[in-house]
């Protein structure tokens, strides 16, 4: 029998992020391997963690099923553990989060998920703030009535346990403000967040990445070069914020070309490889439009990485098949997406951008 | 309308403040402390004639403590204002209001923690305006008396408390000290502690960092004396922003790059807290530091500062102070340079991503995992070959033997900042760096002549046909180590479409079609494989087996390959190698009976 316990202490010494993906991905499969259910699923949610927060959230989609599956088993041979319901639960509000970011998941999906958590949160006596939450955060891309009163019942609600933080929660109204154009409720929803009064792990971070996209959609550059740097610290030092990687992109594309061009060299990688097409749409969205802006010159010399699928060994590149790959792979993602939310947003957020060269609305 | 005012509960309020405010009763200390520097400071000022603050504490055996400073002292207007308006600071300048940046204390709620330890306040004071002495008399209950006295004191402030039931233990002369020395050990005036006919200076009057008075191992035992470490270097601190000066302790163990170190920072030489974090950079969690800062905004719980401008430009300006230091490091002295890497290497790894000098500085001797052993950073700027790196951990694991086996390079980047150090070497030295892909691995494993592949070309169809239920490819060739009969290989994309079909297999319909929707776009070309060995007994003789036997043999080989690797099993794999094992065993027995 292995000494899970042990295993859980030495995997959590390692680094976040892959490391200790794949040494919780191993775990888990010893666990299965035992039939260990409590490890089979404080594995899985361990895996998910580092996934959401260090990694690639696609992931967790691959493993959050299964959980959820072993745990209904477990309760059904009448086990009950509190601290498993937690949780599956905390990571069931994860999946809500982030699905508005896939448009491989369907809004009929979202929808039934929203009711399975909601259902759940009911049976074990928690309250559906969160619920609330998620449901206005998924619904503001596609019917804002539906968000409006997601976002009342959302703040009537009672705070428990499985809320998010304070920090966190208030975050989400920076951002669900200014969405609806409150702006200045938002800007004073925003201070408690700057000055520090109230902190966790992510925030201030992802509010400096709000703040960058509504500055630059007011075109004010200076405060938005201001938040820009911050979340650029913040993903350099603390990985945290790498979802903004794309508006900074955005940002230096309408600001200054050199700027942008030198950031796209750095991060071009790190879109290739990311799973989420939202942030990848925002990152093509940028890119286009750098390449749209470049100047004169046809040919563009860069050494990018032999992984990228347009690596050319000359290290020469056309810009107009630069532009080309980005708008159409950007274009695919807006139709994507437009097509699950039944709207067009997307796509008239890209040919907006591009053919203004500036944000019209926070997005 | 009528307008009614707010009352203000006394007692409550000292509760309030001892229940969510102060962290312990002990910090009465800390605020006459800092009352009483605010005072000297404020006659400093004032007064031209003024040269030297002090502050002289006497215990007594009644469990009073008498606190007695030389600063500019209250009129009868001030004692009335400042002892008796809550929230009134006498910091705050008369005329605008604003609270001058020489002064300490501001929230004026100091002197109400003295309540938490005594039933009664007593304040005599002269102040240097009028030569008269007060009496101030305060009680918990919100009221106060007053007098004029006929004995006049000098100009300053004394105040004497009498240990309240339950609060004796903060009125010995041990605590008294330890208190004062933990909260007031930098403040720059003598400190004197009297009991009965014992008197004595308890504090040292300057900086052990300023100028040019402390030698670098007064320093490090005045670090060691405060952390009870034996550290592994200091550094001095300084930043203009924010008025920072202190000295920065280099740890002698290796520390997490996740791991919060916990600062002693002073604000105008009063401890502010020993628990402060984000006064440097992140990435300097191999220091632990005292600081004393003039001009950075304490919260109101003192337990750090406010996030703003100020405190981000010094943080910065810390950190060059580091940085700079390891730059002098790394050019004077190679020996220890080297030394501190073999500790810190993580952590400097993240600082050499944020500066271009220090990481042409330290590249070289930087050290990473790889086939052939640990190559440093020198070594892999001279070579002339493209340098094959993977950042997975389990991928890094399935090929080392194989390279190693065939004495070729494979970097391990999987470790935390390697890869970015490669890629920042690939950019400033023209490293030819690439990631290991199928195609690198397919070069080490070598083709069959054209009649091996001749005869071995009927096997590898069925091979293939067999295997395809399995989501998995079948390629042969001849590899090193021979003794290895397979090699299991699979890149991301193949992982990643491994671990969909896995979980559609496991998951109920409400995640399936979403599953499935994340499956769309790959095809068998992202399929595992498996390399037969060639050059292996074992596979030649499989290649001779019958057709109904070979798949029992093959799916033993390929789950095999799977459990040595650590990969997940999919629902049905491991049952079917157990039936196929039963079922050679049973074969075998059936033979030999």
């Amino acid at each position: 029998m292995t000494d899970f316990y042990r295993l859980w202490q030495e995997i959590d010494r390692l680094e976040h992020g892959a490391a200790a993906m794949a040494a919780y991905k191993k775990a888990f499969t010893l666990a299965d391997q035992e039939k260990n259910h409590y490890f089979q699923i404080v594995f899985r949610y361990a895996y998910n963690e580092e996934a959401v927060f260090y990694d690639d959230s696609m992931m967790m989609y691959v493993v959050f099923p299964e959980m959820l599956k072993i745990y209904d088993e477990y309760v059904k041979t009448g086990n009950m553990d509190e601290e498993l319901t937690h949780d599956i639960l905390m990571n069931y509000k994860w999946v809500l989060e982030n699905s508005k970011y896939f448009h491989q998941i369907s809004a009929e999906n979202i929808e039934s998920f929203l009711e399975d958590f909601k259902r759940r949160c009911l049976e074990h006596g928690f309250s559906l703030r969160p619920y609330h939450q998620y449901r206005c955060f998924f619904y503001d891309l596609i019917d804002e009535s539906i968000a409006e009163e997601s976002y009342r019942n959302f703040l009537r609600a009672e705070r428990d346990e499985l809320c998010d933080c304070e920090a966190c929660e208030q975050n989400l109204m920076v951002f669900y403000l200014l969405r609806t154009k409150k702006d200045e409720e938002a800007l004073n929803a925003a201070k408690p967040l700057l000055n520090g009064t109230i902190r966790c792990k992510e925030v201030p971070e992802l509010t400096y990445g709000s703040l960058l996209l509504y500055y630059l959609s007011k075109d004010q550059r200076k405060q938005a070069a201001g938040y820009g740097k911050k979340i650029k610290n913040s993903i350099q030092k603390k990985g945290i914020g790498k979802e903004f990687i794309g508006s900074i992109l955005l940002f230096y594309a309408i600001d200054s070309v050199e700027d942008a061009f030198s950031y796209y060299k750095k991060n071009h990688m790190w879109a290739e490889k990311n799973k989420n097409p939202y942030q990848k749409f925002y990152f093509y969205l940028a890119a286009s439009l750098l390449w749209m802006k470049i100047g004169e010159k046809e040919t563009i010399k860069m050494k990018l990485s032999k992984e990228c699928g347009f690596y050319d060994p000359t290290d020469c590149y056309q810009k107009e098949q630069l532009f080309f790959y980005y708008h159409e792979e950007a274009l695919r993602i807006a139709r994507n997406f437009d097509a699950r939310n039944e709207n067009l947003n997307f796509e008239q957020m890209l040919l907006e951008i591009l053919e203004k060269q500036q944000v019209m609305n926070y997005v | 309308m009528s307008e009614y005012r707010f009352q203000v509960n006394l007692l409550g309020m000292i509760e309030l403040l001892s229940d969510h405010l102060y962290s312990s009763p002990d910090v009465f200390i800390r605020e006459l402390l800092q009352n009483a520097t605010d005072a000297i400071s404020a006659r400093k000022k004032f007064d031209s004639e003024f040269s030297q603050g002090r502050i002289n504490i006497k215990v007594t055996k009644e469990q009073a403590i008498q606190f007695e400073d030389n600063g500019t002292g209250l009129t009868e207007e001030e004692i009335h204002r400042f002892l008796a308006v809550i929230g009134e600071s006498s910091k705050k300048d008369l005329v605008n209001g604003t609270i001058t940046s020489d002064y300490i204390g501001r929230f004026g709620i100091g002197l109400l923690s003295c309540f938490m330890v005594s039933d009664k306040i007593t304040v005599l004071t002269r102040s240097k305006k009028e030569e008269i002495t007060y009496q101030w008399i305060g009680y918990p209950d919100g009221t106060y008396e007053i007098q004029k006295m006929d004995e006049q004191i000098p100009i300053g402030t004394s105040i004497f408390l009498e240990a309240k039931k339950g609060m004796e233990s903060f009125f010995t002369k041990e605590k008294v000290q330890e208190l004062v020395l933990y909260y007031g050990l930098l403040l720059p005036f003598p400190i004197v502690l009297s009991e009965e006919d014992q008197t004595r200076q308890i504090n040292p009057i300057f900086l052990p960092w300023d100028g040019m008075k402390s030698t670098k191992d007064e320093i490090m035992f005045f670090g060691q004396m405060l952390f009870k470490t034996s550290f592994f270097d200091s550094i001095k601190l300084y930043s203009k922003e924010g008025q920072v000066e202190g000295v920065a302790y280099i740890l002698p163990y290796k520390v997490q790059p996740s791991t919060k170190q916990h600062h002693r920072i002073y604000l105008k030489n009063m401890l502010l807290t020993e628990r402060g974090e984000h006064i440097l950079p992140d990435w300097a969690v191999f220091t632990k530091c005292i600081i004393n800062a003039k001009e950075l905004r304490p919260m109101a719980s003192r337990e750090g500062f406010y996030e703003d401008d100020i405190l981000e430009k010094a943080r910065e300006n810390l950190g060059s102070c580091i940085l700079n230091h390891l730059i002098f490091l790394a050019k004077n002295d190679k020996k220890l340079f080297a030394h501190f890497l073999s500790i810190h290497a993580t952590s400097v790894k993240s600082m050499a991503i944020e500066s271009d000098e220090l990481f042409h500085l330290l590249f070289d001797y930087l050290e990473f995992f790889s086939t052939k052993g640990m190559v440093s950073g020198l070594s892999l700027r001279m070579t002339k070959e493209v340098i094959l790196y993977t950042d997975n951990l389990e991928e890094y694991k399935q090929l080392s033997q194989v390279f190693f086996a065939q004495g070729k390079l494979l970097i391990n980047a999987a470790y935390v900042y390697d890869l970015e150090m490669l890629e920042k070497a690939a950019e400033h030295f023209g490293l030819e760096l690439q990631p290991v892909n199928s195609e690198e691995v397919s070069d080490l494993l070598k083709n069959l002549s054209v009649t091996d592949s001749e005869e071995t070309e009927h096997f590898l169809l069925c091979a293939r046909k067999i295997m395809k239920k399995y989501d998995c490819n079948i390629e042969i060739k001849r590899f090193m180590p021979a003794n290895l009969p397979t090699f299991y290989y699979y890149d991301e994309a193949a992982e990643y479409y491994r671990d969909i079909q896995n979980a559609k297999e496991k998951s109920d319909s409400m995640f399936g079609s979403m599953l499935e929707e994340f499956s769309y776009g790959f095809s068998e070309t992202m399929l595992p494989i498996l390399y037969l060995n060639y050059s292996n007994p074992v596979i030649k003789k499989i290649m001779t087996l019958k057709l109904d036997e070979l798949e029992d043999y093959l799916v033993i080989l390929y789950t095999q390959a799977l459990l040595i690797g650590g990969f997940s099993l999919k629902n049905n794999e491991l049952g079917i190698m157990n039936e196929k094992i039963l079922k050679i065993m049973e074969s075998r027995m059936g033979d030999e009976s």
